[in-house]
């Protein structure tokens, strides 16, 4: 299990550097893409029905 | 985002405000993977209102609001290109010093400032914020930090303390 857990680790701390090398303008264009996702969710009508059981 | 910094060149340009650098979450991003936020925070020197000794950001809000640019006012936001932008005076000796020693870097050919790895920690540091702990430790796990640089920063705005036990509490190498 700890070894399993160290490679999902290692495996996201590589992502995470990968994306930091990114150039600027790279990044900046994944951040407005980050937004409009979060944009989206906040707005969709299921996240307004609220959760179901509820 | 680059229509943004287009305009806040252009504002720059104009004289409306001085050299000016960009922090919070976007600054972070230059050194670290892309993290989701809604505004860009920048900081700039801005004058005092004539025989109040206030700061004022009145001429930055008649610039942008006003036609031919017609931006929208938000709360303590300005609505430029669809990003609302907080526009900062540096609140102290530290903020004064991240935005005098900003580097200038480019988007796209576009130019703009970006606040020191070091510094950006030192703010984060001093603000101690839940979220601000974790873009410590991000910058701490990235590797992007001059340790040297960053204490000696540290040290000069008394900040060495609060380093030393925020390292302690949460651990690094």
């Amino acid at each position: 299990m700890n070894e399993l857990r160290d490679k999902l680790v290692a495996g996201k701390q590589m992502a995470r550097r990968r994306l930091a090398a990114l150039p600027f303008a790279e990044k900046l264009l994944l951040v407005e893409r980050m937004r409009e996702r979060s944009r989206l969710i906040a707005t969709s009508p299921l996240r307004r029905a609220g959760r179901p059981g509820k | 985002m680059k229509t943004t910094l287009q305009v806040i060149n252009q504002m720059q340009a104009d004289g409306v405000i001085g050299p000016y650098a960009i922090g919070g979450a976007i600054g972070a991003t230059f050194y670290l993977e892309p993290a989701a936020t809604f505004d860009i925070d920048v900081f700039v020197s801005l004058q005092t209102t004539p025989g109040s000794g206030l700061i004022s950001l009145a001429p930055i809000y008649n610039y942008l609001t006003q036609p031919p640019r017609n931006c929208r006012s938000e709360n303590e936001f300005v609505i430029i290109e669809d990003w609302p932008v907080q526009f900062l005076p540096p609140g102290g000796p530290l903020e004064e010093e991240a935005l005098e020693q900003a580097i200038t870097t480019g988007v796209d050919g576009i130019k703009t400032r970006v606040m020191t790895a070091e510094h950006l920690v030192a703010i984060a540091l001093q603000l101690g914020r839940a979220k601000d702990k974790i873009r410590i430790t991000q910058f701490l796990d990235g590797g992007v930090l001059d340790l040297p640089r960053l204490e000696a920063i540290l040290d000069r705005h008394g900040l060495l303390a609060k380093w030393r036990a925020f390292r302690d509490k949460y651990g690094s190498e």
